[in-house]
């Protein structure tokens, strides 16, 4: 029975730490300039546990078959009461490769929240609702219009479903799309907002992922090195229609984005 | 077990069972409220399993139409995830290790005869059953069980018209979880007051104790052999202020016993005499010797 558990949980090991260690899958193309730190991170995050995990397991089958029953010739179970030093030494490690992990991992995670945006950053307002996103751009004058909630139509989809108040002269060139559309190699910011329940912006590709939560402007940025198509998921449970919940974000060239802009703003008029 | 022989009969920690009720039912004796636990997470794991097949039946036939189930909608997919969820993490991934190991092994591991209040324990667990009857009542509600998910956040767990198990099944969803707190609640009461209380002389703290209860020994209890703990320093500032005990006889050595009439007897006034043979797994009776010489 020893031998049987110590070759399952070997078998186990092994051939689990074979998926991680071939990449029979790995992470989508990482497409923003943070992306390539945060990669490092969680690799250097996953080896680490890696090593403890395949360590801690192959100890486990071999204990198990060292200490298995033996028959009559079994020798009496010895009572431990503890091993001081062992306690702290592990504890201490565990919490140095805790802490230090997180540390470690602050600098991006700051870089991306706590860092005001570039004041050249593409701004763009992000707005969940059930079950679809809307984009918001301020346009050549930089400013936001007012939007009113008794103004929200979220039927009517585009301005009228996010209550923009056509009154407020800021409001005149704002563009609401439901395509995010950005230049590449720029900083984008972007404002998090929900009209209903919490969602949760997710572009994988971007490494970025917040949640999004009714009645707060959440500020975050990132930089998009790479052109293309990534999808926009929503990474929050909100609802019926949570699993279609989806748009794009669109990375194109600085002078692709301003034609689209003036695309956009001649549409307005 | 085969260790029978090394207990003492006479110095039973406890009436024996009497009785199959008593003895496996309402049980006052730690391990098979241990065990009660576990199966009851056993038999919690099962229904969530069930219902993860579910959900990768979906995804695998997304169109398939189920016997007796039917059709997989949306909101039968949340509330699978809902289910699944809460009942993974309330019912197995907290009743297992806390209610199930904690029960079975927290009174061993310090040398301990049984839990400080075996009434309350027996009715931590009672309780944490209720909860699980509570919660599976939601399938058979109308409009079914609730489709939040196990987090139920707010707004969307807070609107009737976020779907049809957002009425009635939410409502029963919540009162589970709360009947569940509560028999948590019960237990986490009986874990501290065993660990703080009933803990024999000197030991290094064995691995799993203070994981389940954090103890600040440097104020809380005296250390009869002056041994430091691991944590004594840190927790020293935290139980010179809000966690001593002031005028009670809970930082000591267990003269005095908080009781609750009607709870249960705290074992601590037990004596016991030394005895050199122990071992691991015995019976309890065997294993509150298992530190040696020191009285209570």
């Amino acid at each position: 029975m020893g031998l049987i558990l110590l070759i399952i949980i070997w078998f186990i090991t092994l051939v689990s730490t074979y998926f991680f260690v071939a990449k029979t899958w790995w992470l989508p193309v990482g497409a923003s300039a943070a992306a390539p730190g945060i990669d490092h991170h969680f690799t250097v995050t996953f080896i680490l546990m890696g090593v403890v995990f395949v360590v801690a397991q192959l100890a486990l089958g071999y204990l198990v078959w060292l200490y298995r029953e033996r028959g009559s010739s079994s020798a009496k179970v010895a009572y431990s009461h503890g091993n001081t030093t062992m306690e702290i030494v592990w504890t201490v490690l565990t919490t140095i490769l805790f802490v230090g992990l997180n540390l470690a991992s602050s600098s991006i995670w700051a870089s991306e929240r706590f860092r005001p945006a570039a004041a050249d950053a593409v701004r763009v307002e992000v707005t969940g609702m059930q079950f679809a996103w809307y984009f918001r751009y301020p346009g050549p004058d930089g400013q936001f219009g007012g939007t009113k909630p008794e103004l929200e139509d979220a039927s009517a989809g585009g301005e009228a479903a996010l209550g923009l108040d056509t009154k407020d002269p800021a409001s005149k060139d704002d563009v609401v799309t439901g395509t995010m559309v950005v230049p590449v190699n720029r900083e984008v910011e972007v404002i998090l907002r929900a009209h209903d329940v919490i969602h949760s912006f997710f572009v994988p590709q971007m490494r970025f992922k917040q949640d999004a939560v009714p009645g707060l402007a959440i500020h975050m940025h990132f930089t998009p090195v790479q052109t293309g198509e990534y999808e926009i998921l929503c990474a929050e449970l909100c609802g019926l229609g949570h699993y279609k919940m989806h748009g794009m974000l669109k990375v194109v060239s600085q002078e692709e984005f301003n034609k689209w802009m003036a695309e956009r703003e001649a549409e307005k008029q | 077990m085969a260790t029978h022989e090394f207990a003492a009969q006479e110095s039973h920690a406890h009436a024996a069972p009497q009785g199959f009720i008593r003895k496996w039912v309402f049980s006052l004796d730690h391990k098979v409220i241990g065990l009660q636990y576990y199966f009851l997470a056993l038999a919690a794991v099962f229904v969530g399993m069930f219902l993860s097949l579910l959900m990768r039946i979906h995804l695998i036939w997304p169109t398939a139409t189920l016997p007796l189930l039917g059709d997989i909608k949306p909101e039968t997919y949340l509330t699978l995830v809902t289910m699944h969820g809460t009942i993974m993490v309330f019912f197995v991934l907290t009743t297992a290790p806390q209610g199930g190991f904690g029960n079975y092994f927290l009174p061993i591991q310090i040398g301990a005869p049984d839990m400080a209040f075996p009434v309350l324990n027996m009715l931590s667990f009672w309780t944490t059953f209720l909860g699980f009857v509570v919660m599976i009542a939601a399938f058979f509600v109308a409009g079914g069980a609730p489709l939040h998910g196990w987090t139920g956040y707010a707004p969307l767990s807070a609107l009737q018209s976020a779907g049809p198990g957002e009425g009635l099944g939410a409502d029963l969803w919540i009162i589970s979880i709360a009947i569940f707190c509560i028999g948590a609640l019960m237990g986490a009461l009986n874990f501290i007051t065993t660990t703080l209380d009933m803990r024999a002389g000197r030991f290094a703290a064995p691995v799993a104790a203070p994981l389940l209860v954090l103890r600040p020994s440097g104020g809380l209890h005296r250390d009869p052999a002056g041994h430091g703990h691991v944590l004594a320093v840190a927790l020293r500032v935290l139980s010179q202020t809000n966690l001593r005990l002031q005028g009670h006889g809970l930082r000591d050595h267990g003269h005095w016993v908080p009781r609750l009439h009607g709870l249960g007897t705290s074992y601590v006034h037990e004596r016991y005499e030394p005895v050199h043979r122990f071992r691991v797994l015995d019976h309890d009776h065997g294993d509150r010797r298992a530190f040696g010489d020191k009285n209570f």
